[in-house]
């Protein structure tokens, strides 16, 4: 199981990428592993605000649902249409095109509740 | 179901050593898949799976008198099936609820075996004692054991499985036991086996004798094998290593649930409990109109149906799930999902609903929604089943 080291991460297992103002959201490979086969992924629309630690959407495996928890704060640009026919994505390649949100981060300082890969490891060893 | 422990199956150390994503269920320690419930759930249809069924309870009832027994703890003609031949039947408690929805095999006229529901095994074993005493006061002979830890038991299942389990078969042609179990007749060959008869086969190499039957809970061609527990692992092992004869990959729970309903096969404790009666879950053809059983005299008051099972899928894309509402198009509620999942078959969302509302017919149902979350999904009703078996028969 792989987690970037240039990821950050909350312990509801989902990363952000960021990129200057604007980050990307998804799920880690953790958290694809525990939900198996995905099937639907129910997501905000652009201009929907994301509030740090608040449920933004829901993810859909054949036996579950999981609530979405917002790793930060920010203004939703983008949503990942390739979702709505390929859920499995998220399962396929979970930092890549299995990304979930393009946001424009509100409050920087959000990251540094986030914990880097190496924490994150630990956060799963401790806690897996 | 509160279950307090969890109890592995003889083939616990297989799952985990295959990687399974393990999940409690009725109090044992399953697996819920290996690779892809999706995965395992098509190659079943296409192929075979290989599915540890362990869990479920195995009570044998026996004695002089065990035919009179069955025809009245069970709902079906139990004891006039032929002693090579298995029967579906429910079994009502006095006011016609369903405990349990089963499957007995006849070894003799004075031995049964009901292959019964993992969560239920206790309650349904407590009932049948209960009645086995009631029996005895009145001077029957009939004894009812729960042998469920001695035996394990295997699937499998899918168009391709008779070309694993023939080939790695021996016949066994005499008259009398079969592994853990006592026939009392000459057992046919595993070739000429048709639905819902059992057999009894000598694995070759391994030298495993188990009981094998033509069923299973898939809606496909299949098997079910009764090995004794201690040689379960063995059995395992050398079916998977002779997994490239039929394209046989291990199956978890998962899949099974998705293919049974696919099947429209009922699941209790979604579309049977006690508080639904046989005519509610549109089993009445598992009722005899011959003999007495219990909870018949209750049914006769049952006037019309207090509430109708349908099946549908949805247009969107999200999964309905057990216990959520259905709303009628003015959005009132009417009913409410026994079973929901993705179908891996027909790539849509399926689902059973109980609708309560006696005013709805259900055959005139056109638009309703699902609140899935606060989301109003629209359904459509469906003629079960949402697959339906190729060929193979």
């Amino acid at each position: 199981m792989e987690f970037p080291k240039n990821l950050k991460y909350n312990t509801e297992h989902i990363w952000v990428k960021v990129n200057r103002d604007n980050a990307l959201i998804g799920v880690t490979d953790y958290a694809q592993d525990q939900l198996g086969d995905i099937i639907y992924v129910d997501l905000p629309e652009p201009g929907y605000e994301l509030e740090q630690n608040e449920s933004f959407g829901t993810i859909e495996s054949a036996k579950s649902v999981s609530e979405l928890y917002a790793p930060v704060s920010g203004h939703v640009v983008r949503v990942n249409e390739s979702l709505k026919d390929e859920p499995e994505l998220v399962n396929e390649e979970p930092y890549d095109a299995g990304w979930l949100l393009e946001i424009k981060l509100t409050n920087e300082n959000d990251l540094n509740d986030l914990m880097d890969n190496l924490d994150y490891e630990e956060y799963l060893e401790s806690n897996g | 179901m509160e279950t307090e422990i969890n109890k592995k199956t003889p083939l616990y150390d297989e799952h985990i050593k295959l990687g399974a994503k393990i999940v409690p269920f009725a109090g044992f320690l399953m697996p819920l898949y290996y690779k892809s419930i999706i995965e395992e759930h098509l190659n079943v249809r296409n192929n075979s799976g290989l599915f540890d069924i362990s869990h479920m309870g195995e009570i044998i009832i026996k004695g002089k008198d065990a035919g009179a027994f069955v025809d009245y703890v069970f709902t079906a003609d139990v004891s006039k099936i032929e002693p090579d031949e298995i029967i579906y039947s429910l079994i009502l408690n006095e006011k016609g609820g369903i405990i349990d929805d089963v499957t007995v095999f006849k070894f003799s006229e004075n031995e049964f075996m009901a292959v019964v529901n993992a969560a239920n095994t206790q309650k349904d074993f407590s009932w049948l004692h209960y009645q086995q005493s009631e029996f005895q006061k009145k001077g029957y002979d009939v004894d009812v054991s729960d042998v469920s830890e001695k035996i394990g038991l295997i699937s499998v299942q899918g168009p391709k499985s008779r070309d694993i389990i023939y080939p790695l078969v021996d016949e066994v042609i005499k008259i009398g036991r079969c592994g853990f179990f006592d026939l009392k007749y000459k057992p046919k060959p595993v070739t000429e086996l048709k639905h819902f008869e059992f057999s009894c086969v000598l694995f070759k190499d391994i030298n495993v004798e188990a009981l094998i039957s033509r069923s299973g809970y898939t809606g496909e061609f299949g098997f079910e094998i009764f090995a004794p527990a201690k040689e379960t692992k063995i059995l395992w092992d050398y079916l998977l290593k002779h997994g490239y004869l039929s394209n046989l990959i291990p199956v978890g729970l998962g899949a099974r649930d998705t293919l049974r309903f696919e099947a429209a096969l009922p699941l209790y404790g979604h579309e049977l409990d006690e508080t639904i009666n046989p005519y509610d879950a549109g089993l009445e053809k598992y009722l005899s109109g011959t003999k007495d059983f219990i909870g018949k005299a209750a049914l006769k008051n049952v006037k019309s149906k207090e509430k109708r099972l349908i099946f549908f899928k949805l247009s969107g894309k999200q999964i309905p799930r057990h216990a959520q509402r259905i709303l009628d198009e003015n959005l009132k509620p009417i009913g409410c999902i026994a079973s929901g999942t993705y179908s891996p078959s027909n790539k849509f969302p399926i689902g059973s609903a109980y609708i309560s509302d006696t005013n709805v017919n259900p055959s005139s149902l056109k638009n309703f929604f699902i609140d899935i979350r606060g989301n109003f999904e629209k359904a459509e009703v469906v003629n079960p089943p949402f697959h339906k078996k190729g060929k193979s028969t």
